[in-house]
């Protein structure tokens, strides 16, 4: 079940373990039970965005949802308590989403965490600081990394976040839009703070994976699909669940 | 359910009668709320309530630095699933304990998890709201 440990170990080795401002989120949905949508977190400017595409990707209008309660604060101020990861559940009409949260910086450790996760993700979002050369150069390895664990028709995406940020710029946006096309994958610059194509993000994304779940539901027999509840009836072989998994590096 | 188990299982949690907050198969009935905010921790029905001797460090909140001081307690809830939970948080694993936490409020311990067994999750009934 668990992922073969030495092979996370030799990951580890070769990977830069000064990665800065990288996002991690994953949706998981179980084959059972609520919907679940687990995310990692570890910069604070991202809940918003977070936030804001997981409306826009449910289709929900309402702000009365609880996500996450952490804040900058807790992150930068190591909170007394070290916080692990957190479980929330919102509420959609009458279906629960249960969220898992993690909102450490433990590089090291999250990337263990994200190899064993996105194994089963359907869509992955990887999100690199246009203000910080090193996160753009990080991408690569991510990428490489979901090429070889990830299934082979996981959505992929690449956000250039914090783009209100132009005096700071250290990835220009060509060069975004070139690595993108080179691994064949949507690009966008985007901006959690000034609310610039954050949502669009999100729904892309969204929409990409509802897209290829519903041709596969077509294709497997009929469905009463509302929404995102496109759960596979059939139990633990299901792969055709909407947010299975979507991460977000 | 037995009135009369209540008075001596009660001997460190005064303030909740367990025949009241369990059914007969020791099921939870009422909602299982943080004691210091309105956060929902486990829904009806979801744990099981078990005998269990373990030490919980002193009830704090986030800026406090931790207690060395705490309590053993003997009840508590248990989840074998951490999806179960409505919300809860998991402290970073303190020789292999996981301590849980409000997760609104972070307000805690309210009960704890050993890394070494992935199917129990223990909320301490002193330490939670029912109802």
């Amino acid at each position: 079940m668990d992922a073969p440990m030495e092979k996370l170990e030799m990951e580890k080795q070769e990977m830069d373990p000064d990665l800065p401002d990288s996002d991690v989120y994953i949706f998981d949905r179980r084959t059972s039970g609520a919907p679940e949508i687990k995310l990692k977190l570890n910069n604070a400017t991202t809940y918003q965005e977070f936030r804001e595409g997981i409306k826009k990707a449910l289709n929900i209008n309402t702000n009365e949802f609880v996500i996450s309660t952490t804040s900058r604060e807790e992150i930068n101020g190591e909170a007394s308590w070290g916080i692990d990861f957190k479980i929330r559940t919102i509420e959609l009409d009458e279906k629960k989403i249960k969220l898992q949260i993690w909102d450490t910086a433990g590089q090291e450790r999250f990337r263990t965490i994200t190899t064993a996760y996105y194994r089963g993700a359907m869509g992955i979002m990887l999100v690199y600081d246009i203000t910080n050369e090193k996160s753009f150069d990080n991408i690569r390895t991510w990428i490489r990394n979901i090429e070889e664990h990830a299934s082979k028709d996981v959505e992929k995406m690449m956000l250039g976040n914090k783009c209100d940020l132009q005096d700071r710029r250290q990835v220009s946006k060509d060069r975004g839009e070139q690595l993108a096309i080179e691994h064949g994958i949507k690009f966008m610059e985007t901006s959690a703070k000034a609310s610039i194509n954050v949502e669009e993000a999100f729904f892309t994304l969204a929409r990409d994976i509802k897209a290829k779940m519903d041709r596969k539901i077509d294709s497997t027999g009929p469905s009463k699909s509302a929404g995102y509840q496109l759960s596979g009836k059939d139990g633990s072989s299901s792969k055709k669940s909407f947010w299975r998994s979507c991460v977000l590096l | 359910m037995a009135q009369a188990d209540v008075s001596t299982i009660s001997t460190t949690c005064s303030s909740v009668k367990l025949a009241e907050i369990c059914d007969d198969e020791g099921t939870n009935i009422t909602r299982i709320c943080c004691q210091r905010c309105p956060s929902l921790v486990l829904s009806p029905k979801q744990a099981k309530l078990v005998k269990k001797e373990f030490f919980l460090p002193n009830m704090f909140q986030k800026n406090d630095h931790t207690p060395l001081e705490g309590v053993t307690l003997n009840d508590f809830w248990l989840v074998t699933n951490m999806m179960t939970f409505d919300n809860v948080g998991f402290s970073k694993a303190v020789d292999k304990i996981m301590y849980l936490i409000c997760a609104d409020c972070e307000m805690g311990p309210i009960g704890w998890h050993s890394v070494d067994n992935k199917k129990a999750y223990y909320i301490a009934v002193d330490r939670v709201k029912h109802g």
